[in-house]
């Protein structure tokens, strides 16, 4: 029996010495860490690190280049901000930047901003109400990607506004064969693609979601023309039915199946194309955003640098930030994305590789972008109205539930309200 | 007496000392979240800032919002439909499988594989399968002419917890039918020699001597599975995101939503917390029924 | 006679169609995956996919052991999935059988409490998780994982080897006592013997569910020398596309060590139902 009890014993010391033997994690509070986005391209991770290295070689600084992909940056940021120890520098998109800017963990970056000739559009971009916290990287501007071979199959000349890309759409479209004109991602489940969409089309008609003051103006006859017309494209069969719940990577996956003639996205899908399917990518136009009324607007995002105080080393960080902008480097860095990135600082885009013109049509679809909220204030109320994806939703009841195109405006206008009056 | 004494006597050391293990892992490393969990629900914890008490106000706010209850009868739904189909599937497929034929080993093997591959892999996969233009269920169906127009498997009101349910079942058939399957080959042959000698067919057989026998670890399974489906996350997030328009939210995606994607922690963990009386009304329900099986 | 030949055919015939439909059900998605993991990147989407590839190419795999960091990640789970599934069922089978078979104080308190692990998601626990581990000084540190992972496992090895105990007719071990068995003797010589069929199954579970455990993984481990498969699988995502060809093919080198376990176990389930026999 005591030999029983001795292996047990044992047994139970080594559950409980486990976690003290195992303790071998450093404080490692001195070291430079940088959570890099991982990017299609492979270049671009490979050619960030070695910057990255390089600095912190010159610097004599430890430094560690951690690679997360997207998806996974929420969680594992916020797990690093409870625990207390996030990393020095993040990039990530400007908009899941801003929703870090109001909970007084980012180093004010005006210093750098002032410093280097960022480009009107990069500050638009990167302005938020609670303080100056966001240094944008590089301009992800949205196109409208559009299958030539459908269009001159039908003889149709390439839309210019919503209402012609509606009427090219009905004779374009052929469900019975698994071709739909559109494809514009309608659920709310991932990214900003379907409410970006909605806000597109809302301001073109004339609409204003919320207004430069944050008074909510959406409740209009505008708005309710935009948001018939959005919901017209899925009640007549344009897009596929199960567009109503895709997410962002519904467009990018239907475009590549060749089922759907027309979607918008940015220059990520632009890369795969050329990079896996030629034919495909010879078959497609980058047309810029469709006008309305009002005009055009193109919601349009950009990755960025964050910088946590608590990560330790803020002064560094802003140092390698400031340097990762030299030219010569952040040039050719931008180039090697292959337009799919539109330079931030001016002169950056001083290069023959941009007056090709099909970079040439990201380059301009890069100026004339909006940020998300727009006209309204970027804050934490605006950018949450945005991450609800309150229009999204209000176009879904009409779709789904059949609702008074009237009676979803007058709940999207609680919700504004809701969600603003907090 | 003295005797007996003893054997107690051992047997309570033995026990403590068999059981501090698990205890110290279990208790002491889930202590700290748990106890922090349900404290947040009090509070309007955002990331990043500190926690304010807020006494019951996130919770009258859930129970006060409609969408809570649609969220709350959807889990309902999904985990009793679930949970029945992969209980009697799984029991048929287990006594299959109990039987000797030949290619048992390889059917049990392939019946194991929608355990193994990660989760995350298999929500995109089935994804794919759904789609309505390219996806293959659609194909296989017209191509048999059992349908002319694509059925929107994800994108309509009626069909999206439907279709997120059949792949919970698909992926949750394995964990009964191997938990059944070692507890039937655990049952000693001689008592079904003796059944046969008494005369009793293939139904009695079952009812009055398999049954009784895997019952203890039917009812577990059962308790485990429903709690799993019940919290059930990355299946239904990577298929449908909850969508469209709720149809297939459940609780654990409704909680991820509100405190991580609208940083509202506050709200997020009462609505995970909301729940544990459910299932800790479930769990004692079916231990009570062990334990006094047990005696 | 003859009627009772008539109703075995029909049982074969229906255990076979039953298998084959399993089998089927079971593998679709499977094949699916398998078949994506074989098909070049220009194939991979197709308006009117089609049940066979026209080309067959290993790119995917030869990219995902060349090009990625792949067997590191491979590795590191086997590790952690391993010595997890060890201690685990180790601990549990100890608690079970104390659970099942002692008297002592406190018994049924533990039994009914160990459950309370299960209550709250992972995806409410990663947060305040982090922190304890943080405070540990593990983070970034793959041991941190087979310490967390005991929470995900021992409450569903405990209670599935409690009903598995519980079935094992007392009488057994009593003849062991009266040998003058101690009670570890006797659930070594006894009790394990009847029980290994079970004890496979909560084995093979235990290490497939380590083995796919994502979310802690993720954010407990931050560089590509701790992580594990389920976190290397999930980087072949970038925002808005995924590359398939390399996450069919990894998903499907990620499954074979369950499926190998499994294989394993297999034998002891004869050999376990073998000596529950010699026993008696």
């Amino acid at each position: 029996m005591k030999k029983a009890f001795k292996v047990l014993a044992v047994a139970a010391m080594l559950a409980i010495c486990v976690s003290g033997v195992f303790a071998s994690g450093s404080a490692e509070s001195d070291k430079l860490i940088i959570w890099d986005k991982s990017e299609y391209v492979g270049a671009y991770n490979e050619l960030a690190k070695a910057r990255f290295e390089e600095f912190c070689a010159e610097n004599n600084v430890e430094g560690e280049y951690v690679i997360v992909p997207p998806n996974d940056l929420r969680q594992r940021l916020y797990a690093a901000i409870e625990g207390g120890n996030p990393p020095d520098i993040v990039v990530t998109d400007d908009f899941m930047a801003k929703q870090f800017a109001g909970m007084g963990q980012l180093a004010d970056v005006s210093d750098i901003k002032t410093s280097l000739p960022f480009i009107q559009a990069g500050i638009n971009v990167s302005y938020c109400e609670d303080g100056d916290f966001i240094v944008p990287i590089a301009m992800l501007a949205p196109g409208l990607y559009l299958r030539t071979d459908k269009w001159e199959a039908a003889g149709l000349d390439y839309p210019t506004t919503w209402e012609e890309l509606r009427e090219d759409a009905r004779i374009v479209n052929d469900p019975a064969n698994d071709f739909y004109a559109l494809g514009y991602p309608m659920g709310t489940s991932g990214g900003g693609d379907a409410e970006g969409m909605c806000r597109a089309v809302i301001l073109a008609f004339g609409g204003v979601p919320v207004d430069v003051d944050g008074n909510v103006t959406v409740n209009s006859p505008e708005t309710l023309e935009a948001l018939k017309y959005i919901a017209s494209l899925y009640e007549e069969g344009l897009c596929p039915p199960s567009a109503i719940t895709w997410d962002d990577m519904g467009n990018n996956t239907a475009y590549l199946a060749g089922s759907v003639g027309v979607i918008q996205n940015s220059g990520s899908l632009y890369s795969q194309l050329r990079e896996e399917n030629p034919e495909l990518f010879a078959n497609t136009i980058i047309l810029p955003f469709m006008q309305g009324p009002a005009g055009s607007f193109a919601p349009t995002g950009s990755n960025c640098f964050i910088i946590f105080t608590n990560g330790g080393s803020v002064d560094m960080a802003k140092k390698y930030v400031t340097e990762f902008f030299d030219m010569d480097f952040y040039k050719n860095l931008v180039i090697q994305m292959g337009g799919m990135w539109q330079p931030v600082i001016e002169g950056a885009e001083d290069d023959p590789f941009w007056e090709d013109p099909e970079n040439a049509g990201w380059l301009a679809n890069s100026l004339g972008g909006v940020p998300n909220t727009y006209p309204a204030p970027v804050n934490d109320a605006t950018n949450r109205a945005f991450s609800e994806q309150v229009c999204v939703r209000a176009v879904q009841k009409i779709v789904l539930q059949g609702m008074d195109p009237q009676q979803a405006l007058n709940e999207l206008e609680a919700d504004f309200n809701r969600i603003l009056g907090k | 007496m003295g005797h007996e004494a003893s054997i107690f006597r051992v047997e309570r050391k033995l026990g403590l000392a068999f059981t501090l293990p698990i205890f110290i892992l279990i208790f002491i490393l889930m202590g700290f979240p748990f106890a922090y969990t349900i404290y947040l629900s009090f509070t309007n914890k955002t990331v990043g800032m500190p926690a304010q008490f807020v006494g019951l106000a996130n919770y009258i706010s859930i129970f006060t919002d409609s969408t809570y209850w649609r969220v709350f009868m959807n889990t309902v739904i999904y985990t009793v439909i679930c949970i029945v189909v992969k209980l009697v599937f799984g029991m048929l497929f287990a006594l299959l499988l109990n039987e000797s034929f030949h290619g048992r080993s390889i059917t049990r093997v392939a019946m194991l594989l929608p355990w193994a591959i990660p989760g995350m892999v298999a929500a995109n996969t089935w994804k794919w399968m759904y789609n309505d233009q390219y996806g293959i269920i659609n194909e296989i169906l017209r191509d048999l002419h059992i349908i002319s127009t694509p059925i929107p498997w994800l994108g309509s009101m009626g069909l999206a917890l439907f279709s997120v349910m059949i792949v919970n079942i698909w992926r949750g058939i394995p964990f009964f039918l191997f938990s059944i399957l070692g507890a039937l080959q655990s049952i000693d042959d001689q008592l079904y020699d003796a059944g046969k000698i008494d005369g009793a067919n293939v139904f009695q057989r079952f009812f009055n001597i398999t049954l009784p026998s895997i019952m203890p670890v039917v009812a577990i399974s059962t308790l485990l599975s429903t709690i799993w489906t019940f919290n059930d996350f990355d299946n239904i997030w990577l298929i449908t995101g909850g969508g469209p328009l709720n149809a297939s939210s459940v609780i654990a995606t409704y909680t991820y939503e509100q405190a991580f994607m609208y940083n509202d922690m506050g709200t997020g963990m009462a609505v995970a917390v909301s729940i544990i009386p459910v299932l800790v009304i479930l769990m004692v329900l079916v231990t009570k029924h062990r334990s006094s099986e047990n005696g | 006679m003859k009627s009772l030949k008539h109703i075995h055919t029909a049982k074969r015939i229906f255990i076979y169609v039953a298998a084959v439909l399993g089998i089927l059900w079971s593998c679709f998605p499977i094949y699916w995956m398998i078949k994506s993991s074989l098909t070049p990147n220009d194939e991979m989407y197709e308006l009117h996919p089609s049940l066979v590839p026209s080309r067959l190419t290993l790119d995917h795999y030869k990219q995902l052991f060349t090009q990625s960091e792949f067997m590191t990640f491979f590795l590191n789970s086997v590790y952690v999935a391993v010595i997890t599934t060890l201690i685990a069922i180790v601990l549990a089978i100890l608690a079970s059988y104390a659970m099942t078979r002692l008297r002592f104080k406190g018994r049924n308190f533990i039994r009914k409490a160990i459950f309370y692990a299960y209550l709250l998601p992972t995806a409410v626990l990663f947060i305040p998780m982090y922190q304890l581990v943080s405070k540990l000084g593990l983070i970034n540190n793959k041991n941190a994982l087979i310490i967390v992972y005991q929470t995900i496992v021992i409450p569903y090895a405990c209670y599935m080897l409690i009903s598995y105990f519980a079935a094992i007719p007392k009488s057994l071990e009593e003849a062991a006592f009266v040998d003058g068995c101690t009670h570890l003797k006797a659930l070594v010589k006894v009790i394990l013997p009847i029980a290994a069929p079970g004890i496979a199954v909560v084995a093979t579970f235990s290490f497939t569910m380590s083995w796919n455990e994502y979310l802690y993984a993720m954010v407990l481990m931050t560089s590509p020398s701790q992580q594990t498969v389920p976190v290397g699988i999930s980087s072949f995502r970038y925002s808005d596309n995924m590359i398939w060809g390399l996450i069919m093919s990894s998903s499907f080198i990620a499954s074979l060590p369950a499926v190998i376990l499994y294989m394993f176990a297999q034998r002891f389930m004869v050999t376990g139902l073998a000596a529950g026999g010699v026993k008696q």
